[in-house]
């Protein structure tokens, strides 16, 4: 009997968040432009939009501690090469304050990857509060856009490891 | 201990051996598959065969332990005449749970999916979700190692009460 007076206040718990105004925070869409924002990078410099304006780009949040997002990053390592014949840029950002617990840091991520990491197709850097809460409002990790030339969101997916043909996809039309 | 091995033993000789070879190797295989995909999962963010690219050995060792390890409590509870450890089923389920956590909840949006349904702000998803989801990266390991001994723990539970349970007692026979 208790076992089931607990199911029935979780499921009322959730039902009510469901409704709640919480809910109705949602990421930008298929379709719409990417906010422009001025990216904060690893080693102290910025990424304007204007440096990424005419290039369709990969713009992918990270959490540190989030270990299919270390992986992502060494399938994207090995494919960056690719990316770059197909003009291609990956934007890789660590989500504001690793959604709250601070893991290892970028930098170790662009360690792990190696010489790849120096692309210069690849960006790395960090999502200030305000940023991680228009990109990402719903706490996800290792989430990405696929944004176009002009600007305008393509797709959205997550788990590079897992959805790396969607990105391949991506880039060859772009280049096409 | 050695209460635990006459339990085995009584299990895999006695007349009831089929049945108990049966679960052990085959819902074994089958729990065991499971977690060869399973344990990996955390490095892909969900479950899904792409991750037994990295599978290690230790993992795989891990899906076959708890896999046949469970399946092995099962058919020493099933063997069992006159009464069934319920400790040890629930020994043995708690183990196997253990081990899901990692996989399911790092990396995915369960968590935060979870907070914004009992109504968290997104600052709060925001600061809240790295808080919980990271424990499941951070101590996947010791996830593991504690389902294992919750599977080992399930087995010794269950071949003790078969020990005692596997035969029928001597003032029983004959009646």
């Amino acid at each position: 009997m208790k076992v089931l007076r607990s199911i029935a206040v979780i499921a009322t718990l959730l039902l009510v968040g469901t409704l709640s105004p919480a809910r109705a925070a949602e990421p930008p869409a298929v379709g719409h432009p990417v906010p422009a924002f001025t990216y904060h990078l690893l080693g102290g410099s910025r990424l304007s939009p204007g440096t990424l304006r005419g290039h369709p780009y990969v713009l992918w949040m990270v959490a540190t501690w989030c270990s299919s997002c270390e992986t992502g990053s060494n399938v994207v390592a090995s494919h960056i090469a690719f990316l770059r014949a197909h003009g291609v840029r990956v934007v890789e950002m660590q989500l504001a304050n690793d959604l709250g617990q601070p893991g290892p840091g970028l930098a170790s991520f662009q360690k792990a990857v190696g010489a790849s990491a120096k692309s210069p197709n690849w960006y790395w850097g960090e999502l200030t509060e305000a940023q991680t809460a228009a990109l990402d409002p719903k706490g996800d990790m290792d989430v990405y856009y696929l944004v176009d030339a002009h600007g305008k969101i393509v797709a959205t997916s997550g788990n590079p490891a897992v959805t790396w043909d969607a990105i391949e996809r991506f880039a060859t039309a772009q280049h096409a | 201990m050695g209460q635990a091995f006459r339990g085995i033993s009584l299990t895999f000789t006695g007349s009831r051996r089929g049945r108990a070879y049966a679960i052990t190797l085959g819902l074994g295989s089958v729990i065991t598959a499971f977690y060869l995909v399973m344990l990996p999962s955390s490095a892909v963010g969900g479950f899904s065969l792409i991750a037994l690219h990295y599978l290690t050995p230790p993992l795989a060792l891990a899906a076959a332990a708890l896999g046949y390890g469970f399946a092995l409590a099962l058919a020493l509870n099933e063997g069992a005449l006159t009464q069934r450890s319920r400790a040890a089923g629930a020994v043995g389920i708690g183990g196997l749970l253990a081990a899901v956590l990692p996989g399911s909840l790092c990396c995915t949006s369960v968590i935060p999916s979870l907070l914004a349904a009992l109504g968290a702000s997104v600052p709060t998803v925001l600061g809240t979700t790295g808080k919980i989801a990271s424990i499941f990266a951070v101590y996947e390991n010791v996830f593991i190692a504690a389902s294992l001994a919750g599977v080992g723990l399930s087995i010794v539970l269950a071949a003790r009460t078969c020990a005692t349970s596997c035969t029928i007692p001597p003032h029983q026979k004959g009646t």
